[in-house]
């Protein structure tokens, strides 16, 4: 589950097949197909799916025919390493420069236009990754981060190193690598969520943010609840469970949900081989190991056990042992 | 982020020790001048650029003792060449290379002429990576071509550029990717230097004795405490221990004992107070525990040490009993 491939050049016809192959399949259109060409690097990492492509003016669109064939639930982040591009999602358009990103999300259509020669990281991963739920992401699809301000100024000279390491990315340095990425990703998405909100909504997103944060640095206590978040967020349970609802999920399922996904993280990290299974339950907060094996299971379709063995074995252990 | 700045070596030296531990700063010239600019990126987790003319900057031991320190440090040079001693090794660094060394050992870094570098300093308890790992990477030279070093780099340089965030949120996880990077790129270096694994049991028992020592009258010290803070199992511990004919909790009561020993020597001193500021949960284990190792109880010791307190020794240390630790 962790290659990277050479840079290959691809025609017109086969940039849309590889793509529709891996990527969530999107329509493509060029005005001269005769004299396109790109070239696209691949990896992928702990389950995150990378393309580094570079091309000549095209477009790209998912429309919601095509959403019916596939089923599948991933946010793209796409990083604009030459020229410049445009997404488009929700009603939002943004035009993207150098080393600015953009999440969009591959359940609803979206086009993306190249309008020169191009490259650009994109990278696609499951919504159970970003620690953000993904409703409340819909008020960010297609929103410009840009590499010049809040946080940008640090995740985009990341994202623009991973792309630039992208056939080094395996084994446990590239897990911890991507892993890493997604956390400062997640943490950019949320900044920018803040910004966002504050200038249509007011304060309702702070303290859901507030809440987000203390679930995460919390998730091994047994007792986390949503009395001891609304407590910690200044606010009441009342509150604090409608403002979860707006964001189209419960307390007490974002906490299940951060709780399965920090499990299933340790159980492929090879520093964490000296812990049992159920004590990386414990550390996420599960200490009943049927209950936690069932929801495992749910989640990602395999027991926990299988799922670490198989995650060990491609990345491998040598190194941390 | 915030700066610093010293127009003289005697206002650097205390900008320095201030920012980080006690340092001595020599071998400067008169027109001396150093800059620092920092951002403290969450608790225990700095990020600092610092250039200043030419120096040797040193931790002592009598500054280890002064202020016990557990931080890792990451010297990434931007400027001209210099060197850090650390561990009975040396470095020379040049622009593009960079060096782990620790605060808990003296080191010496030596600034032949105006030098720049940007400096990551970790709490090493956040570290997942052994302390054996740790210790083998000391004053080895990194390489920018080394594995993530470039992206721990880039990195470290964004978070200096980073406007100030709002959001608490930012800081844990900005915190963890430092860590994460950093433990990564130590991890590579030390696999890189396999063969020096066989030292590393005997720098492990050091450590963990240090640690001993400093802690030795925290309550909460125990041998699991201790196998925690230098992340081994505590198998390895007790073999390592045992190499040495001890073990973790003989050398904790030794420890403290020692220290019960001097202080029982002070003018003033009662049992019950020494038994409780060097760890002991109770009065009675103390007097038998001090019996043992010392065949004389506490009290006694007391009275002993007053006979031979006179107005010119008052309040200096008596000799110590000697005792294997």
């Amino acid at each position: 589950m962790s290659s990277a491939t050479e840079p290959v050049s691809y025609s017109f016809r086969e940039l849309t097949a590889a793509l529709n192959e891996t990527f969530p399949s999107v329509d493509m259109a060029v005005v001269d197909d005769a004299s396109f060409t790109a070239t696209m690097r691949t990896a992928t990492v702990s389950g995150i799916r990378m393309m580094d492509v570079s091309a000549g003016p095209h477009v790209a669109t998912r429309r919601a025919n095509i959403l019916a064939a596939d089923d599948l639930r991933y946010f793209c982040v796409t990083l604009q390493l030459e020229g410049v591009s445009t997404v488009t999602q929700d009603g939002t358009e943004s035009v993207l420069g150098l080393g600015d990103f953009a999440v969009y999300d591959s359940t609803r259509p979206f086009e993306r236009r190249f309008l020169e020669q191009n490259r650009c990281l994109t990278m696609r991963l499951p919504h159970h990754m970003i620690s953000l739920p993904p409703h409340s992401l819909t008020r960010l699809t297609a929103t410009r981060i840009a590499a010049d301000e809040g946080l940008g100024v640090v995740v985009s000279p990341y994202l623009t190193e991973v792309a630039r390491n992208l056939s080094e990315l395996h084994g446990w340095y590239g897990a911890l690598v991507a892993h890493t990425m997604i956390d400062l990703v997640s943490a950019a998405l949320g900044e920018k969520l803040a910004e966002v909100s504050y200038s249509v909504a007011g304060g309702n997103t702070e303290v859901f943010l507030a809440a987000c944060d203390y679930i995460m640095r919390n998730l091994a206590d047994p007792a986390l609840n949503p009395e001891a978040i609304a407590a910690a967020c200044f606010v009441s349970v009342r509150l604090l469970q409608k403002i979860f609802h707006e964001e189209q999920t419960t307390v007490a399922h974002w906490i299940r949900t951060r709780r399965l996904e920090q499990s299933r993280r340790q159980l492929s990290d090879p520093r964490e081989v000296g812990r049992s299974v159920r004590e990386i339950a414990a550390i996420a907060g599960f200490h009943d190991g049927a209950h936690f094996s069932r929801l495992f299971r749910t989640a990602f379709g395999t027991s926990p056990r299988d799922y670490r063995r198989a995650q060990l074995e491609v990345i491998g252990v040598d190194g941390w042992a | 982020m915030a700066m610093n700045r010293g127009f003289d070596a005697e206002q650097w030296q205390q900008a320095a020790s201030e920012r980080f531990v006690p340092l001595a700063i020599t071998e400067t010239g008169d027109d001396f001048e150093g800059r620092l600019k920092f951002v403290q990126v969450d608790t225990g987790i700095s990020v600092n650029h610092i250039s200043h003319s030419k120096a040797t900057v040193k931790r002592t031991s009598l500054g280890i003792k002064q202020a016990d320190d557990y931080s890792l440090y990451l010297s990434f040079n931007v400027g001209k060449p210099f060197r850090i001693l650390q561990s009975d090794r040396a470095v020379d660094l040049v622009t593009g290379t960079s060096t782990f060394y620790v605060s808990s050992m003296p080191y010496e870094i030596i600034l032949p002429t105006h030098a720049s570098q940007l400096v990551l300093q970790v709490d090493r308890a956040r570290l997942s990576v052994t302390v054996n790992t740790q210790l083998n990477t000391l004053a080895r030279p990194i390489e920018l071509t080394h594995q993530g070093m470039s992206i721990l780099r880039t990195y470290l340089t964004s978070l200096l550029r980073a406007p100030e965030t709002q959001l608490a949120s930012t800081d844990r996880v900005m915190g963890q990717a430092v860590v994460d990077l950093t433990s990564m790129v130590m991890q590579s270096a030390h696999t890189g230097h396999l063969d020096a694994r066989r030292i590393d049991r005997d720098s492990l028992y050091a450590g963990m004795m240090s640690f001993i020592r400093v802690n030795a009258t925290r309550r909460d010290l125990s041998p699991d405490l201790v196998c925690v803070r230098f992340n081994v199992s505590r198998r390895l511990m007790y073999a390592v221990f045992a190499v040495n004919g001890n073990s973790p909790a003989d050398a904790i009561r030794a420890e403290r004992l020692r220290r019960a020993a001097v202080l029982l020597g002070m003018p003033r001193a009662t049992v019950g107070e020494v038994a409780h500021s060097t760890g002991f949960f109770d009065v009675a284990t103390f007097g038998r525990a001090f019996h043992r190792a010392y065949g004389i109880l506490p009290s006694e010791w007391i009275a002993r040490a007053r006979l031979r307190v006179t107005p010119r020794s008052a309040g200096r240390l008596i000799a110590l009993p000697s005792v294997a630790v």
